[in-house]
């Protein structure tokens, strides 16, 4: 890990000390741009590293929280043991559906995986164990901790993320990995098992987004088809990642946190058009850095 | 033994037959040039060797195994190292990274003094550190060259690795390409148009026209032959005139 990427995460690890020094809003602001961090590290694996854009990631991010959800609605399951399920149910269904998905390429790959997600939507808007579109209601969180718990969650969800990443980035894992983005069939004539790589790395992606959905789940108590399959939030999840820098170990989280905390604020000091001049910086970033402010190494 | 057995290869894309019913064999050790007009079937039949293109019909045999079944990975581990007409190198990476990836998966081993070492033998070791996509073009294909022996092939297929070089860039790599052999052993299969050059490191040619076998054997036969001359060389080629 250069300097830089120790720079980051130690900002990470004193986002930690926040809580204690800020009001409730403001918590709830940088626990929202952990999340994000995390989502756009995942994706950085797939797209950053692999070189998929895999645009209906929050699919994923559905999976892991109705799968969560509804353990611990249905089953009485505890949230430690459902969101553990939840996780690993995303990574399996990344695992199980890698193989076909990812004979497509750029495009087509992206908008497959959308059309996943949407589908995954429409699924859980129909079915009774999901409660349709009226969603599932869950029991607020009353242990130690209080609602910090999952800021803390988030927290080391993110960390671990980071720590992913470099690894991937210095590693001969990451190594195959990048094969893979910068020429898949060179890759394979090298030796690298492209098809086994490619799913390792859906599948951590699934993994990490599953997890961050099973927390937001509970977390919000309150979960819908609509906001576990937001297009938006892919969107958002992009557009941190590209701001940041796509294949970087700190592009991610300085575009996450710089979304985050730039769409707080526009919200507030322009409620009647935040959406618009947000989208007009977002379109000026990546016209003036169109690699993001994080250059690859 | 040989090392290549190729029996019977055909290959289809579409109502296209490119193939024809491509037989061969290659002896460990034995350099070939695979020779024929554009469009004959030549990177397709390179392609079948090395995985990348499934035949429709026919064998490849590999030190005795059969390998159709076998991905390219799976090949290149076995032995079998190639480069592309067009370099496709990983261009937002080091050369040493280029070469420390098959080092790695291909060879099993990621050491860095093998890598250094592959990478002077081509003599871009003072530019390892450098991404590989800001490499001129002769240096592209040297790099090709120490990525391909990176997984320690016992068979080198190399796609007009001559095309588009200058005399003196020609000149180097055949000069790299005997040294190799001398130093390996390998055997090596070379798609080329760059008759001159090719002659002067193998003893045994195919012509592919259409996607079948036209002739085999010595280059010096090439301009007897009639079918030869007709689909590949020209009159003026067979008369001295090029």
């Amino acid at each position: 890990m250069g300097r830089p990427e120790i720079a980051v995460l130690t900002g990470i690890v004193l986002v930690g000390f926040l809580p204690p020094f800020v009001s409730d809003y403001v918590e709830r602001v940088v626990a929202l741009a952990l999340m994000l961090t995390s989502l756009a590290l995942a994706q950085n694996i797939l797209l950053g590293y692999t070189g998929y854009p895999a645009f209906g990631c929050i699919a994923f991010f559905g999976v892991g929280g109705y799968t969560t959800a509804v353990l611990m609605k249905e089953l009485n399951l505890q949230f430690p043991l459902a969101l553990t399920v939840g996780t690993v149910s995303s990574g399996f269904l990344a695992l199980l559906i890698a193989v076909p998905l990812m004979r497509l390429k750029s495009h087509y790959f992206a908008i497959t995986t959308l059309a996943l997600q949407l589908a995954l939507g429409e699924l859980v808007a129909n079915l009774e164990l999901t409660g349709g579109v009226q969603g599932i209601n869950l029991p607020i969180y009353r242990g130690p901790g209080g609602y910090l718990i999952f800021f803390y969650m988030l927290w080391v969800v993110a960390i671990v993320s980071f720590l992913l990443n470099a690894y991937i980035e210095r590693s001969t894992f990451g190594y195959a990995l990048k094969a893979i983005r910068e020429d898949e069939t060179a890759a394979e004539t090298l030796g690298v098992n492209t098809v086994l790589f490619k799913a390792i790395s859906f599948t951590l992606m699934a993994l990490i987004t599953g997890c961050v959905g099973g927390i937001y789940a509970y977390w919000i108590t309150y979960i819908d088809p609509t906001s576990m399959f937001d297009p938006l939030l892919s969107v958002k999840v992009f557009v941190a990642l590209l701001i940041g820098g796509v294949g970087t170990v700190g592009g991610p989280v300085v575009g996450a946190f710089l979304l985050e905390v730039l769409s707080e604020v526009l919200w507030g000091q322009f409620p009647k058009v935040h959406g618009l001049i947000l989208g007009l910086l977002i379109v000026l970033t990546v016209l003036i850095i169109p690699k993001g402010m994080w250059r690859r190494r | 033994m040989s090392l290549l057995v190729v029996e019977g290869v055909s290959k289809s894309f579409g109502g296209n037959r490119v193939l024809k019913e491509v037989s061969f064999s290659l002896k460990e050790g034995e350099i070939l040039g695979i020779v024929g007009p554009n469009g004959s079937g030549k990177t397709t039949l390179l392609n079948i060797l090395s995985g990348i293109v499934k035949q429709d019909k026919g064998s490849v045999i590999f030190m005795g195994k059969p390998v159709d079944r076998l991905r390219p990975y799976a090949r290149a581990r076995m032995g079998i190292g190639r480069t592309f007409q067009i370099t496709r190198l990983f261009t937002n990476l080091s050369v040493l990274e280029n070469v420390l990836i098959p080092l790695h998966y291909g060879g099993g081993d990621a050491d860095p003094g093998r890598a250094e070492e592959l990478l002077s033998m081509v003599g871009l070791l003072e530019m390892k550190d450098r991404k590989a996509g800001s490499l001129s073009l002769a240096q592209r294909k040297r790099l090709e060259l120490a990525r391909a022996l990176s997984v320690n092939p016992r068979l080198l297929l190399l796609d007009e690795v001559f095309a588009g070089l200058n005399p003196v860039s020609i000149r180097e790599i055949l000069d790299l390409l005997k040294e190799i052999h001398s130093l390996t052993g390998v055997a090596m299969i070379l798609v080329e148009h760059v008759l001159k050059a090719l002659f002067q490191i193998t003893r045994r040619v195919i012509v592919l026209s259409e996607g079948r076998i036209i002739y085999e054997g010595e280059p010096e036969g090439m301009a007897r032959s009639e079918e030869v001359i007709k689909a590949y060389l020209g009159e003026r080629y067979a008369s001295g005139g090029k």
